[in-house]
């Protein structure tokens, strides 16, 4: 019986080709961000299928490994290949008296107390919310926040602010709760929007002066599982700080989701600062988009040479699985860890550290 | 009285008289109530009292076979209290179990719209709280998430269920508790789109299987004759067939009327509107169903200076369907000339009269059509017109022929590789794939699919099972409408007009061709490939046109051949091939004139 299903099976792949040509992401465009947009006008596109086949050309005969100099990670879920790499970098280091001021002069952050209020309070010498456990109306709502400001509970006091708005100011100070090594940056690459392999998970923390970018790199699908497992320690750490962009609307719901596929229980409630809405409330209007591409050329000055763009990584994993030159993927690698550390310099802009992150 | 004196018009005024070759009356039948073995919760109990509803013995049926774990399958006429007979056993289920949840698949949005409006009554009336909500292409986002963690009865599609099984994770709780799946009018689940429905049901049975879950299956259905056998394809389970009519009938009338009798041979298409017109005209609510969805335009055009007369059909927009469904339900229109779109349990209200402009090609739908007129227990008629062929014209000859032939056996073939491996590449992206575990689903030739889709790179073997590996969204690529599947859009101006499907966008919007909508007249100025568009202008023409096409059957390989009756008669796979190559220009009520013309 075999050959009706071969004959579907080549019906299926062509029909998948097809989607790839005219529509990289037709159809459901319900849960779709913004840099995925199919009505964004795409001129890239036949620069980046000439890329990827001087890619596969330039690469022609040689192995992964050969390529990408990593080392095999095991783990519960099997194995799977990790790149590391370096450059210098660094954020301010904890400053937890310097947040706490911060929140403490916002007492619009006690529940009831709107602007107006804050500033007939303020006249009237309630200066901080720890002023205010002397007022008799708000001096329940106010000693409940200075608990969570004294247990540094960073996800209750995100919750509180970022329910005002997602781009507060404010948050960026939370931040200052955590030392630089707390922080992951994320970024993922994928086949597409949700419901299909993550096929590179990159991560990176700033430690003594550098950024250390861990990427695992699925040789194949398969290893998708393992890479999952692999970063799954790093996330759930106590103390852990998410940073990412846009990882709000997409990387980590891709992750859940991914992990759901897998039946595999995580614990994903660490605090998360998505530099998007920061980017957007400083820079929209300066700028045509605050994508990251464009915030990394005007903010930081960075110009990228041979870059795929982030619509064309599944085409370009695509062209890898199926003919097994690990050409296509090379500016993937680089492009995700290019964005990593444009990611991180970002946030400590934006967080107005020392020397800019530089 | 309205029916009655269409009636009479038919049997002595000379226009209609000689055309009229049968009359079957079917007479009054008695309510028949039953008792259940132990009582309904109060609050539903209540809410049948408050209605003054005392249940019938189908529905007696359907509610102990369900209490007892079974699955169901009810396929008693429309209007017998079908909807109300799945209703209180799952509301007294989810009554009793404050987290249960069940899920209603309608064939269209249209359905579920009318149908969450006697859901949320019921739901307000009992007190038992559900929060039906309607999840389909419709729902606003900003109200999806809170349906996914609230709703304990949703209604939707089959569309909308293929696109949301991958995003089983959101819905971790309603499928945790998943108690019914409700599937209504599943008689339309037969054929290519019972395929795509019995894959598509396996794969939800899978996820639930996934959290725990096993769903009990009801299935309402127009009458079948094979009931059983249908649901048990259909869902992978046994069901029990309940089929046995309690409810009480008017008085009905069947005419058979064949317009070849008459002298002059008025065409079939004149005789239904004249038929239609005289409904009208004597007070009947009249429904008159077409075989095209061109001839339905054609009728009401025909009917033109009839104002309350409307055509309705597939591809008309939602809210332009609604309006024609109120109007026939509040009586500003008398008269809907309509596609098998409105076979479906839409109410529009008490009928008087059905008219059915040829055979529909199945006694399944001669019923349901026929069905639609009669829902209180006045007296109503229906009316079957006779086209020339040879069918039709065989029914005419032989009425009895036509009244006892048994409706027809709903088919299923859940073997078609296509359809089969298309869901099963969905069902890989909704989880890792095991051939041991998911073997029951996709059934013996799972690894041999596994193997072919590893060999294209769409699925990848992992410690997990088998994984989806492709980079379009599997979902996205299956169509559940037919095996491969493609819709244009109709545009006039910057306006939607509809939209229709390939084959249909070949033979009816070709450059050149005069499409009807609405009673409009529009001719095809150009048809954009690449593009799905098809773009019209106005026109005032009493022209329509009609496509020459050849089709071309070959045979592609021979599986099985057997002598019957001194005939070589095979089995096999062929391949259809359809060409439009031409199309005719006609004016209404002349004949063909000049030569045809070819679309490119």
């Amino acid at each position: 019986m075999a050959y009706p299903f071969d004959r579907a099976g080549r019906l299926w792949r062509a029909r998948a080709d097809r989607a790839g040509e005219h529509n990289a992401f037709g159809g459901n465009e319900r849960f779709a961000p913004g840099r995925w947009s199919p009505l964004a006008p795409f001129p890239d596109y036949d620069r980046a299928r000439r890329l990827r086949d001087d890619l596969i050309a330039g690469y022609r005969g040689r192995a992964f490994e050969d390529v990408f100099c990593g080392r095999e990670v095991a783990c519960g879920g099997g194995r799977c290949y990790r790149l590391e790499s370096r450059s210098a970098m660094d954020l301010d280091d904890r400053d937890p008296d310097r947040a706490v001021a911060a929140i403490l002069g916002d007492l619009t952050l006690v529940r009831g107390i709107g602007e107006v209020t804050e500033r007939k309070l303020k006249r009237w010498g309630y200066r901080t919310v720890a002023d205010l456990v002397r007022h008799p109306l708000y001096r329940r709502e106010a000693a409940r926040l200075l608990d969570s400001v004294a247990e540094g509970d960073v996800c209750n006091l995100l919750e509180r602010i970022g329910r005002r708005r997602r781009s507060d100011p404010l948050l960026l100070e939370v931040s200052r709760f955590h030392a630089p090594a707390d922080f992951i940056f994320l970024d993922i690459e994928t086949l597409g929007l949700f419901s299909r392999p993550i096929i590179l998970i990159g991560l990176a923390r700033v430690r003594g002066g550098s950024i250390v970018v861990h990427q695992y790199l699925l040789r194949s699908v398969d290893e998708e599982e393992a890479a999952l497992t692999a970063v799954l320690p790093d996330l759930e750490a106590v103390g852990t700080a998410l940073v990412t962009f846009n990882g709000r609307a997409f990387d980590l719901p891709y992750i859940r989701e991914r992990l759901a596929y897998y039946g595999i229980p995580a614990e994903l409630g660490m605090p998360h600062f998505d530099v998007l809405h920061f980017a957007r409330r400083r820079w929209r209007g300066s700028f045509a988009t605050c994508r990251l591409g464009t915030l990394e050329r005007e903010v930081l000055g960075v110009g990228r040479a041979d870059d795929v763009p982030g619509r064309m990584v599944p085409e370009f994993y695509d062209t890898y699985q199926r003919t097994g030159n690990p050409g296509p993927l090379v500016p993937v690698v680089e492009h995700n860890r290019q964005d990593l550390i444009s990611l991180a310099r970002l946030f400590a802009i934006l967080r107005g550290d020392g020397n800019g992150g530089a | 009285m309205a029916v009655r004196d269409f009636l009479d018009l038919l049997a002595t005024d000379p226009r209609f008289r000689e055309s009229v070759v049968h009359i079957e009356t079917t007479s009054r039948r008695e309510a028949r109530y039953g008792d259940l073995s132990r009582p309904l919760p109060k609050e539903l109990q209540s809410y049948c009292d408050g209605k003054g509803l005392r249940l019938y013995t189908h529905q007696c049926a359907a509610i102990e076979h369900l209490r007892t774990g079974e699955n169901i399958i009810i396929t008693t006429p429309t209007a017998s209290g079908k909807t109300l007979a799945f209703l209180l056993p799952v509301f007294e289920h989810l009554a009793a179990d404050p987290g249960a949840t069940a899920l209603f698949l309608y064939p269209t949005k249209a359905l579920a719209n009318d149908q969450v409006k006697v859901v949320r009554e019921l739901e307000r009336e009992s007190g038992i709280r559900v929060d039906a909500a309607i999840y389909d292409g419709d729902t606003p986002a900003g109200r999806r998430p809170a349906i996914r963690e609230r709703s304990r009865v949703i209604l939707s599609n089959p569309h909308e269920l293929h696109q949301v099984l991958a995003w089983h994770m959101k819905w971790s709780r309603f499928f945790r508790n998943l108690r019914f799946v409700v599937i209504d009018e599943a008689h339309r689940y037969r054929g290519v789109a019972g395929s795509h429905m019995a894959m598509l049901l396996r794969r939800l049975a899978r996820i639930a299987d996934h959290y725990g879950a096993r769903p009990q299956f009801v299935l309402s259905s127009a009458t079948l004759a094979n009931p059983g056998e249908f649901a048990a394809r259909l869902t992978g389970e046994e069901a029990i067939a309940i089929g046995e009519d309690g409810s009480p009938a008017g008085a009905k009338t069947f005419v058979l009327y064949n317009p070849s009798t008459a002298g002059g041979g008025r065409s079939a298409h004149s005789a239904t509107k004249d038929l239609l017109l005289a409904s009208v005209e004597s007070g009947c609510r009249t429904l008159c169903f077409t075989v095209s969805r061109r001839l339905a335009e054609l009728i009401a055009i025909r009917s033109g200076p009839f104002p309350a007369i409307s055509a309705y059909r597939a591809g008309y927009l939602p809210k332009d369907r609604r309006a024609i469904e109120d109007g026939l339900k509040d009586g500003s229109l008398r008269g809907v000339v309509t596609t098998n779109a409105l076979e479906l349990g839409i109410d529009v209200g008490s009928l008087d009269g059905v008219i059915i402009s040829g055979y529909p090609g199945t006694m399944i739908s001669v019923r349901q059509q026929a069905g639609r007129s009669g829902r209180r227990s006045g007296e109503s008629f229906a009316v079957l017109v006779a086209f020339e062929n040879p069918l039709d014209q065989y029914f005419m000859r032989h009425p009895q022929a036509f009244f006892s032939r048994p409706c027809e056996h709903a088919v299923v073939d859940t073997g078609n590789p296509y359809i089969l491996s298309g869901h099963l590449l969905c069902a890989a992206a909704e989880l890792p794939v095991d051939p041991e575990r998911d073997g029951r689903w996709f059934g013996p030739d799972l690894a041999g699919m596994l193997a072919a889709f590893e060999q294209v790179h769409l699925l990848r073997k992992a410690s997990r099972g088998w994984i989806y590996a492709g980079k379009g969204r599997a979902a996205d690529m299956v169509s559940l409408d037919a095996v491969s599947s493609d819709t244009f859009r109709v545009m006039h101006g910057a306006r939607l007009l509809e939209t229709m499907d390939r084959g249909q966008a070949y033979r009816e919007a070709h450059p050149g061709a005069i499409l009807l909508h609405r009673g409009e007249t529009y001719v095809v100025t150009a048809m954009d490939l690449d593009q799905h568009a098809i773009r019209v202008e106005e026109t005032d023409t009493d022209t329509y046109t009609q496509p020459l096409s050849t089709t071309d059957v070959a045979v592609v390989r021979e599986i099985r051949r057997r002598d019957i009756g001194g005939m070589q008669v095979s089995f096999g796979d062929i391949k259809v091939t359809q060409e439009v190559v031409g199309y005719t220009v006609r004016h209404y009520g002349l004949p063909p004139a000049g030569p045809p013309a070819a679309p490119p």
